[in-house]
C-alpha cells in the first residue's frame, strides 16, 4: 500500500467521523436554540392599544 | 497568400477542438432541451466552444503576427474570480440567502443524514487514489460526491486546478441527473415493506420556529465551525452571512438581491470561467472519462450511506417510529431536487404517503453536511499532502 493510500484512508476515516461530530454538535445547537429561545405568538395590536391606554388614563 | 494566413482558425482546427465544441453543443442542448442545470450548463457549454475556436481571444494565446503574448478575457476572469475563490463564495452568500433553516428545527434528527449521505466523497477519494492519483487530486475528484457545485469548485480549484472543468461539468451533470441516479439505488437497496414506512411520527410539520433562534442559528454554527476548523470559515461562514441576512429581518432588500440578482450574476461569470478550462489540450483525456466515471461513483455511495444509515438507526426504533430509509438519500446537497425526487418514489409506493416534510429536512441538512465535508477536505489535505 502506497503512502497516498495510507493517508487518503486515514482522511477518510477522520472526514467522516469530522462530519459526525459536526452535524451531532449543530444537532444539540439546534436543540439548545429551540429550548431556550421557543416560539412565542405575537400579543395582538389591538390588545397592546388597549394597555397604552389604560397607561394614559 | 495562403490559405493558413487567411483562415489560420480553421488552418489551425484539431480533431480535439472539434471534439470540445461538439461538448459544449451537447452542454447546450442538455441545458436547453433536458432543462438540465441551464444555469451553469448554458455558459459552459458556450464557454467551451468559445475557447476551442483556434486563436479565440477569449483566452490568452501567444499573437502569431506579432508573437506577444496577448490575455484573453476568460484568464483574466480566472485569476480574478476562482483562484482567488471569490465567484463561489458570492454564490454561497446567495445559496445561504435561499436556504430556510426551519425544517431542521422541526426534525433535527434527520440532520444526521447530511453527514451519512456525504460518504461517497471519501469512497471516492480512496478508488481515485487507487487508481493513481495524488492526495489533493483524489480529495478534489472526491468532492464531486458533495452534489455541491460551488463546494467542488472551491476544493479543485485549491488543489487540482488543472482538472476543474472536468470536475465542474461532472458535479453540475450529476446534480441534475439525481432522478436518475437515486431511484435504482435505493430500490437495490430497500425492500418494499421499507419503502412504505410513513414518517408521521418524526417531527413536527407544522410546529413554528422562533425568530430569534432562526437569527442566531447562522451566528452560533459560524462562531463553532470557526473555532473547531478555522479553514472551512471562508465556506461555512458565508453561507451562514447569506442566511443571517435572510433571516435578520431588517435587510429584505438585501436578502431579495442575493437570492436573485447576486445568485444570477456570479453565476453567469462562474460558468462560462470554468469553461476557460475546458480547452482540448486539458480536456481530451482519459483522465477526463475517469472523473465523470468516478463523479457517479461518488452520488452512488452518496446514496448509499444515506439509506444504510437509516436503516442501522431503524435497528434501535421501535416499530411505529421507523424511518423510511429512502429519506436517507436526501442527506445530498441537491436541493431540493433530491427531497422532491424521494417524495415522489414514496407516493408511487403508496399515494398516501406524505415523505416531503422529512425530506426536505435531511434534504437542508445536505446542505451544511456537504459545505462542513468541503471544510473538513480543506482542513485535513494539507496536513497529510
Amino acid at each position: 500500500m502506497t503512502p497516498t493510500i495510507e493517508n487518503t484512508l486515514l482522511i477518510a476515516g477522520i472526514g467522516i467521523a469530522g462530519i459526525f461530530v459536526f452535524m451531532a454538535i449543530f444537532y444539540l445547537l439546534i436543540i439548545g436554540l429551540d429550548k431556550l429561545l421557543p416560539f412565542e405568538e405575537a400579543k395582538p395590536v389591538e390588545q397592546i392599544v388597549t394597555v397604552e391606554e389604560m397607561d394614559g388614563e | 497568400m495562403g490559405f493558413e494566413q487567411l483562415m489560420p482558425a480553421i488552418a489551425g482546427m484539431t480533431w480535439q477542438d472539434l471534439v470540445m465544441i461538439t461538448i459544449g453543443l451537447i452542454l447546450i442542448y442538455l441545458a436547453i432541451a433536458k432543462n438540465y442545470e441551464p444555469t451553469l450548463l448554458l455558459p459552459m457549454g458556450f464557454g467551451a466552444i468559445l475557447v476551442n475556436i483556434p486563436l479565440s481571444s477569449a483566452i490568452s494565446q501567444i499573437d502569431p503576427a506579432t508573437g506577444e503574448a496577448v490575455e484573453g478575457v476568460l484568464d483574466v476572469f480566472f485569476q480574478a474570480g476562482i483562484a482567488t475563490e471569490i465567484f463561489p463564495l458570492l454564490i454561497f452568500i446567495a445559496i445561504g440567502a435561499m436556504i430556510d433553516f426551519s425544517p431542521l428545527f422541526r426534525n433535527p434528527s434527520l440532520l444526521l443524514f447530511g453527514a451519512a449521505a456525504q460518504f461517497g466523497i471519501f469512497m471516492t477519494m480512496v478508488l481515485a487514489s487507487f487508481l493513481g492519483y495524488d492526495l489533493r487530486e483524489a480529495a478534489s475528484i472526491g468532492i464531486i460526491g458533495a452534489a455541491d457545485g460551488p463546494t467542488s469548485i472551491v476544493v479543485a480549484s485549491r488543489f487540482a486546478p488543472n482538472l476543474l472543468g472536468p470536475i465542474s461539468v461532472a458535479a453540475y451533470s450529476y446534480m441534475a441527473l439525481v432522478p436518475i441516479i437515486q431511484p435504482p439505488v435505493i430500490r437495490l437497496l430497500t425492500s418494499k415493506k421499507e419503502r412504505l414506512i410513513r414518517m408521521s411520527g418524526t417531527g413536527h410539520a407544522n410546529k413554528k420556529i422562533s425568530k430569534k433562534a432562526l437569527i442566531l442559528f447562522p451566528i452560533v454554527v459560524t462562531i463553532v465551525a470557526g473555532i473547531i476548523a478555522p479553514s472551512s470559515l471562508a465556506l461555512i461562514g458565508f453561507l451562514m452571512f447569506g442566511n443571517l441576512i435572510r433571516e435578520c429581518g431588517v435587510l429584505n432588500k438585501l436578502s431579495l438581491s442575493a437570492q436573485n440578482e447576486l445568485a444570477s450574476l456570479v453565476t453567469i461569470l462562474l460558468g462560462i470561467t470554468i469553461a476557460s478550462t475546458m480547452t482540448s489540450d486539458r480536456f481530451v483525456r482519459v483522465d477526463t472519462l475517469l472523473i465523470i466515471g468516478l463523479g457517479l461513483f461518488a452520488f452512488v455511495f452518496d446514496t448509499f450511506g444515506g439509506v444504510i444509515f437509516a436503516k442501522f438507526l431503524n435497528l434501535f426504533r421501535k416499530e411505529g417510529n421507523k424511518i423510511n430509509p429512502m429519506i436517507g438519500a436526501c442527506g445530498i446537497s441537491a436541493f431540493p431536487m433530491s427531497a422532491r425526487v424521494i417524495h415522489q418514489m414514496g407516493q408511487k409506493e403508496d399515494p398516501y404517503n406524505y415523505l416531503l416534510m422529512p425530506a426536505i429536512s435531511a434534504n437542508v441538512g445536505g446542505q451544511i453536511g456537504s459545505v462542513v465535508a468541503g471544510g473538513i477536505i480543506l482542513t485535513l489535505v494539507p496536513l497529510f499532502a
